[in-house]
């Protein structure tokens, strides 16, 4: 059944009139919907700018273009040189030398240690879980 | 400053990996620098390197100490003060450091001097952490 132009417009009507009336009387003094609205824009604003859900979703400010640090694959040297003292390059991925002390190390690659170029890595001599934590004897 | 989590081992059976906040630092004595991986311990009161490194660098004992792991064993070792910088945080002066001369201590980064400096988020879930410079002077 068609609904006549006079009652549809009737109803539009007054629907915005019950709408403002709720807005103005039921609504506002409940919530500032401004500051509410400006809450949400906000809100949304900072998780976009902190790269979204699980930081996934990019974002062009700054703060998503912190820089992330590599963390290093040390894997490959377990368990080749269990327990020894390792001389690798600043990014881990080639070994310089390899000695059974640090003083030995520094008698290998001194040199590359000395100008920066290496970095020392003991490699554990168990794969067992470490569970770390030194207290104090006062 | 961001850091992934590092991979210490190749898998284990189950195909898990076992990963480690590690980072690289810099550290300074009297007599020399060395680059190093460290490892960041919440669980230690203090921060630990092999008692090489000081005579390396040429640290000065300030004054004896006795430290016990999870095996209770006390650990005869000494305080020393170093330089120290790890990539992408300010640098800091006099972190003391105890220096202890047993073969499977390489460097951990406890709570004395460096966690009190700064503010830690592991979010290993992520296989991240962060740290930020937050006090110029260990309480």
């Amino acid at each position: 059944m068609a609904i006549p132009g006079v009652l549809a417009r009737y109803l539009i009507c007054d629907g915005i009139y019950w709408a403002g009336i709720t807005y103005r009387f039921w609504l506002l003094p409940r919530i500032d919907i401004f500051d509410w609205l400006w809450r949400r824009l906000a809100n949304s604003f900072a998780h976009h700018a902190h790269g979204g859900y699980n930081g996934t979703m990019r974002s062009k400010t700054t703060a998503t273009k912190r820089k992330v640090v590599p963390g290093y694959d040390f894997s490959y040297l377990y368990p080749k040189y269990r327990g020894k003292w390792v001389a690798l390059t600043r990014d881990a991925k080639r070994v310089l030398a390899v000695s059974d002390t640090l003083a030995g190390l520094d008698r290998d690659a001194g040199k590359a240690l000395d100008d920066g170029k290496a970095t020392v890595y003991r490699v554990p001599d168990t794969d067992a879980y470490f569970v770390g934590g030194y207290a104090l004897f006062i | 400053m961001r850091y992934s989590y590092s991979i210490a081992f190749p898998p284990r059976e189950d195909g898990s990996y076992i990963i480690r906040p590690m980072v690289d630092i810099r550290i300074f004595g009297p007599q020399g620098e060395r680059n190093a991986k460290a490892l960041i311990d919440s669980g230690a009161d203090f921060s630990i390197a092999h008692a090489e490194y000081a005579e390396k660098l040429g640290v000065e004992k300030q004054r004896d100490i006795e430290i016990v792991g999870v095996n209770r064993q006390p650990l005869k070792g000494f305080v020393g003060v170093m330089a120290l910088h790890i990539e992408g945080i300010p640098g800091m002066r006099d972190v003391p450091f105890v220096f202890v001369d047993r073969p499977s201590e390489h460097i951990i980064l406890g709570q004395e001097g460096f966690f009190d400096m700064h503010q830690i988020r592991f979010a290993r879930h992520q296989r991240m952490f962060e740290i930020t410079k937050v006090r110029n002077k260990s309480s």
